[in-house]
């Protein structure tokens, strides 16, 4: 519940749109109360009049009628209009919040959100996140203001007795019971969420593998494999299905029995002269619309828990410590910028050998390293230290003679820029994706860089140029193509005086590779060059730098 | 997928048909199920009205009640029985589809193979066997009992009005076609435009995902500021533009809503002055406002649900779609696979893709028994259809391809891929132990699986896995996410070396490697293809000069054939000349 309250306390930018949204629709329900009791009082009082041959004055319930009926009808259009206003206005808010604190604990921070399963998670836990206020707040909250003002209405008209019954079965079969159920189904709700998957992985490995299985003849035991767990997973989901059932079923219950027992208990009260024959019509119809309005509730107790889920996940990612923070009194950029690192090591958590093991590195400003080691040594970590996206655990950084850890992170990442292994290109232009890192780069810039990077004519190609959409993850580029775009992006970067290249010819053919390698030392301009290779013709260059 | 895909709705319909066996009884169970439930409803509405009107009107005390009493609570309990049927039915009717469609569609893989299901997005293939059978279920779960009550209560509403208040009946009568109507019309707009609504949230939660894995190069580059503004101002835009569309499609649901509202308001002014002139008793006019509503309420309900019937739709099409994926499929044959080294022979083989691509043309071979030939070529020049076509991936369009003199098409096909031992460029892993990626579900040449695999991983130079605390029963992770790019390798080695067959395929790896890793990596497939016929797709020219025969192919067919020093300088040379002869 605590993660419920920093919800909404990160709601208050919209608070006035959540008021009105919620305000419309406790109104639009009221409205519908108002034409329910209405009626049935006036077609009560219409037949006893008609049975006594006595006219009476319709003009005022019929005038009310007419009201509550309009208001009903544009409330619900009001209704569904500010619902979703308020659920924008929330969106832009919860999203633009979440990514800033994303923000802060990027870069080391993401590492597991490059696999695709944790990223859609994340998704999901966002959409749920919106949610929250048109699915659970709106409802449970209008149900609860509901139940209470029909309660004390029937205690008030109709005596104690009828009240405390209408209260127990509101109270328990409309509101209590559907909580009761979907938390009776809560242990199997996520389990079957996380066998939903575990299957998914299943067959996505199956069908990724699918080559492998079939030659060594293990896939119809993965293939039966899959439809047992879908049926263990069906095990799970009849649970939640009967949990479900039985708090609507149970509702209904609830609801005909009110009925049932407000009749007989305001039969007492009539036959007494407390409880004049409209009024009794009018509080049992009102009694119905009461239980009308709860039914919403099952929708949400169901997912509830759901949702606690999500914004634990969130919150917690959210939350987590940023891996490295800024010196409190940083140092001023040094004069000159030779590297020089010693006895590196860092380690991973769970794994017994370190990731790093008592690494030296020296470059001297100017200088060109070529790292050509084994897989596995640790190159994307030591590309990591020397921009701070992470801390060693033991031994220290120094350029230009300043320890990394006194420079401010924003003037270290100016000066040391990173070409990754894997770069990730936006869905967007090819100028937006260059811009992403260089925002103040012109055209002119930009077309320069590509030129450098040997992308000219492959852009001049396309038909869009520069404004080029390049597709999800880039996927309308080949991987020689990424990763030229992502020297154009350090090329931009005109500032650095360091430049890491993490694998920067992997994937690509020979003469491409020369070309991109030879752009690379063409446009250093007396900056450092740190390149890890396994590729030989690279490292051949570390002899004529 | 020669032939033209069939129409959707026709593949759909022959979906659903093959699909009633898997339900059987339980589809009719549901409707009679929803239809009692909704006669429940309507039946103790109007004992409601009828216990009413005895306590105002007739002065009837607690006494006099039992009997409608017990109407009433039998028809609560009818209804709740019924409810709780048609939601249990539903359940193991969908239950029951899901768990036959994926099956169905397991076995749809195992047909169309690897390289036929190349051409579809394998996003879009994991979303159909998962996504969309789970997306099938609410056609019986919620679909069909609102269809049912959507028919039954109205009909029985209007019956039981009719017979009570003619008036009142026509009136209703007269506002059915047009709430009908206007329910399909507001259905069309408002519930399409508001899956419009969230299908662009679900663009916008794309979007939001791509800055968040972008953000390790922003932050980085110092430019995160900008990429924060970028996420509020895409979701306050989007906002903006869908409540532009939202609110007018939200208009017609009024309508329809003034509509309803206004026929209710009808029969409640004939009801309520012909109760003031006495030409009406209470009990007959409240019943019709009593059952004016339950008139309604199922047509908004189903309008409601149609965006579910909607999506089930698009799934069942989806699934349909794999299904009827054709695939040129030959018959397997029936003889034994050879066991010993074997000769091969591609005679005038023509292998033409799905979308028209001539990948072989007129492809001669001959590979002796037990020789290690290597295959070059640029990307594109067939290689790999020569290892799809072994794998029996992929049939000749036209040609012939022998085993020891016999024909390839008549060989069992799951014993003959028994007999292969593949080294893909990158080697697949399932959850389970390193042990069972090595064993792959195979009974063990010795019998003791454990003396074997460690065999394996010994002759695949697997080493590092001793020095894991738990040996070869460690767990290997999410897809194998905890071993290297080498140690790959060397898994996938061992898992050749476990139970070797005749048949060597070795698709040489283009990347990720170390130069040690490589070479101890082609020095002990050398050792594995001894004495048994290999074929390899090489990269790398360094690589060839273990080999016995080298093939160079070129636009689907044989250029160049020769032992490596023959055509290894020639094919340096090209390589000089910028013209590679082992591109990727």
């Amino acid at each position: 519940m605590g993660d419920l309250l920093r919800l909404v306390r990160l709601w208050r930018g919209a608070a006035p749109w959540l008021a009105l949204a919620f305000a419309v629709s406790l109104i639009t329900t009221l409205a519908d109360l108002a034409l329910m009791a209405t009626a049935g009082w006036f077609v009560t009082a219409m037949a006893a009049a008609g049975l006594a041959h006595a006219t009476m004055n319709y003009f005022t319930p019929s005038a009310i009628i007419r009201f509550s009926a309009i208001l009903r009808t544009g409330g619900r259009w009001a209704d569904r209009v500010l619902g979703h206003e308020a659920t924008f206005r929330l969106l832009a808010l919860t999203r633009t919040e979440l990514f800033r604190r994303l923000a802060a604990i990027a870069p080391a921070g993401l590492d597991e959100l490059r696999s695709a399963e944790v990223a859609g998670r994340l998704k999901l836990d966002v959409d749920r996140l919106e949610l929250v206020f048109l699915r659970l707040v709106v409802p449970l909250g209008v149900a609860a203001i509901v139940a209470v003002g029909v309660v004390v209405a029937v205690a008030l008209w109709a005596g104690a007795a009828p009240g405390i019954a209408v209260a127990a079965l509101l109270g328990l079969g409309g509101l209590a019971l559907p909580f009761l159920a979907a938390r009776a189904a809560a242990d199997a709700g996520r389990r079957e969420t996380a066998a939903a998957t575990v299957l998914r992985r299943g067959v996505s490995d199956h069908l990724d593998g699918l080559a492998t299985l079939l030659l060594t003849g293990d896939e119809r035991r993965r293939a039966a494999d899959l439809v047992a767990r879908l049926d263990a997973r069906l095990a799970d989901e009849r649970r939640v299905a009967r949990a479900d059932t039985l708090g609507r079923v149970g509702q209904g219950l609830a609801r005909d029995a009110a009925l049932g027992l407000f009749v007989v208990l305001a039969a007492v009260a009539l036959g007494r002269g407390d409880l004049a024959g409209p009024d009794l019509t009018a509080l049992l119809l009102v009694v119905a619309a009461a239980f009308e309005a709860t039914t919403p509730v099952a929708v949400a107790a169901a997912a509830l828990p759901g949702m606690l889920a999500a914004l634990r996940r969130l919150f917690a990612l959210a939350d987590r410590p940023p891996p490295v923070a800024d010196p409190p009194r940083p140092r001023p950029l040094p004069e000159r910028f030779d590297l020089d690192a010693r006895a590196l090591v860092v380690r991973r958590p769970g794994r017994s050998a370190p990731v790093l093991a008592g690494v030296d590195l020296h470059l001297p400003q100017g200088a060109v390293e070529v790292i050509s080691r084994p897989s596995g040594w640790g190159k994307s970590t030591l590309a990591d230290l020397l921009v701070r996206a992470r801390d060693p655990d033991e031994g220290e950084i120094r350029l230009g003679g300043v320890a990394l850890a006194d420079l401010a992170l924003a003037d270290l990442r100016r000066v040391v820029a990173v070409m990754p292994q894997r770069p990730h290109l936006f869905a967007a232009s090819i100028a937006e994706n260059l811009r992403a890192v260089a925002p103040g780069a012109s055209d002119a810039d930009l077309a320069a860089a590509l030129a450098d990077a040997g992308l000219a004519a492959t852009i001049a190609a396309m038909p869009a140029g520069l404004s080029t959409f390049v597709g999800p993850g880039g996927a309308k580029l080949s991987g020689g193509e990424i990763r030229r775009l992502a020297l154009a992006r350090l090329l931009l970067r005109a500032e650095a005086r360091v430049l890491v290249l993490d694998e920067p010819t992997e994937g690509l053919d020979a003469a491409t590779a020369r070309a991109v390698m030879d752009a690379v030392e063409r446009h250093r301009a007396g900056r450092s060059l740190l390149i890890f290779s396994h590729a030989a013709d690279v490292a051949r260059r570390r002899a004529d730098p | 997928m020669t032939a033209p895909a069939p129409t959707i709705p026709s593949a759909r319909a022959a979906l659903l048909v093959s699909l009633a066996p898997v339900v059987g009884w339980r589809a009719a169970g549901v409707s009679v199920a929803a239809a009692v439930a909704g006669l429940a409803t309507v039946a103790f509405a109007a004992a409601i009205a009828h216990l009413v009107d005895a306590v105002i009107f007739h002065g009837a005390t607690v006494g006099d009640l039992a009997a409608p009493l017990g109407l009433l609570a039998g028809l609560a309990c009818l209804r709740a029985g019924a409810t709780w049927t048609f939601d249990h039915l539903g359940f193991e009717a969908a239950a029951r589809v899901r768990r036959h469609l994926l099956a169905r569609l397991l076995d749809r893989l195992r047909d169309l193979g690897p390289v036929r299901l190349a051409d579809r997005y394998p996003g879009t293939v994991v979303a159909t066997l998962t996504e969309a059978v789970d997306g099938v279920a609410p056609l019986w779960r919620s679909w069909q009992p609102a269809a049912t009550r959507a028919v039954v209560v109205p009909l029985a509403v209007l019956a039981v009005v009719a017979l009570a208040d003619r008036l009142a009946a026509v009136l209703l009568f007269i506002a059915l076609p047009l709430l009908v109507w206007l329910a399909v019309l507001a259905g069309r707009g408002a519930e399409e435009a508001s899956g419009r609504a969230w299908a662009s949230l679900a663009r916008l939660g794309g979007h939001l995902l791509d800055q968040i894995r972008g953000l390790p190069e922003t932050r980085l580059a110092g430019t995160a500021d900008r990429a924060i503004a970028a996420v509020a101002a895409s979701a306050t835009a989007y906002g903006r533009e869908t409540m532009a569309v939202l609110r007018l499609a939200f208009l017609s649901a009024l309508v329809l809503e003034f509509v309803a509202t206004g026929a209710i308001a009808g029969v409640a002014i004939a009801v309520g002055f012909r109760l003031m002139w006495g030409s009406l008793d209470f009990a007959t006019g409240f019943l019709v406002l009593m059952l004016a509503p339950e008139f309604f309420a199922p047509l908004r309900d189903i309008g409601v649900r149609r965006h579910a019937r909607i999506e089930a739709h698009a799934a069942l099409d989806a699934i349909a779609d794999l299904l009827a994926d054709a695939g040129d499929r030959a018959a397997d044959g029936s003889e034994p696979a050879p066991s010993g080294p074997l000769a091969l022979r591609f005679e005038g083989v023509r292998v033409v893709h799905s979308d028209g691509r001539v990948a072989l043309e007129g492809f001669d071979l001959d590979v002796a028994a037990g020789e290690h030939v290597a295959l070059v070529g640029r990307s594109g020049a067939g290689k790999s259809t020569v290892f799809a076509l072994l794998a029996g991936f992929l049939e000749p369009t036209a040609g012939r391809i022998l085993v020891d003199g016999r024909p390839l098409a008549a060989i069992d096909r799951r014993t003959w891929r028994a007999g292969l031992v593949h080294l893909p460029q990158t080697p697949a892993f399932f959850e389970g132990s390193i042990a069972d990626a090595v064993a792959m579900g195979r009974p063990p040449p010795s019998g003791d699986r454990a003396r074997d695999v460690a065999r394996a991983l010994a002759v695949a130079g697997a080493d590092f896995v001793e020095r894991l605390p738990a040996g070869a029963e460690t767990a290997l992770g999410e897809r194998g996410r905890d071993v290297s790019g080498g140690e790959a390798q060397r898994l996938a080695l061992a898992r050749a070396a476990y139970a070797p067959g005749p048949l060597v395929l070795f698709d040489e790896p283009t990347a990720h490697l170390d130069a040690e890793t490589e070479r101890r990596l082609v020095a002990a497939i050398a050792d594995l293809a001894r004495g048994r016929t290999a074929l390899t797709i090489a990269h790398r020219l360094d690589t060839l000069a273990t080999v016995d025969r080298v093939v160079v192919l070129e636009g689907g067919r044989v250029v160049a054939s020769g032992p490596p020093a023959e055509i290894l300088p020639r094919l340096r040379a090209d390589a000089m000349t910028g013209e590679e002869a082992h591109d990727g």
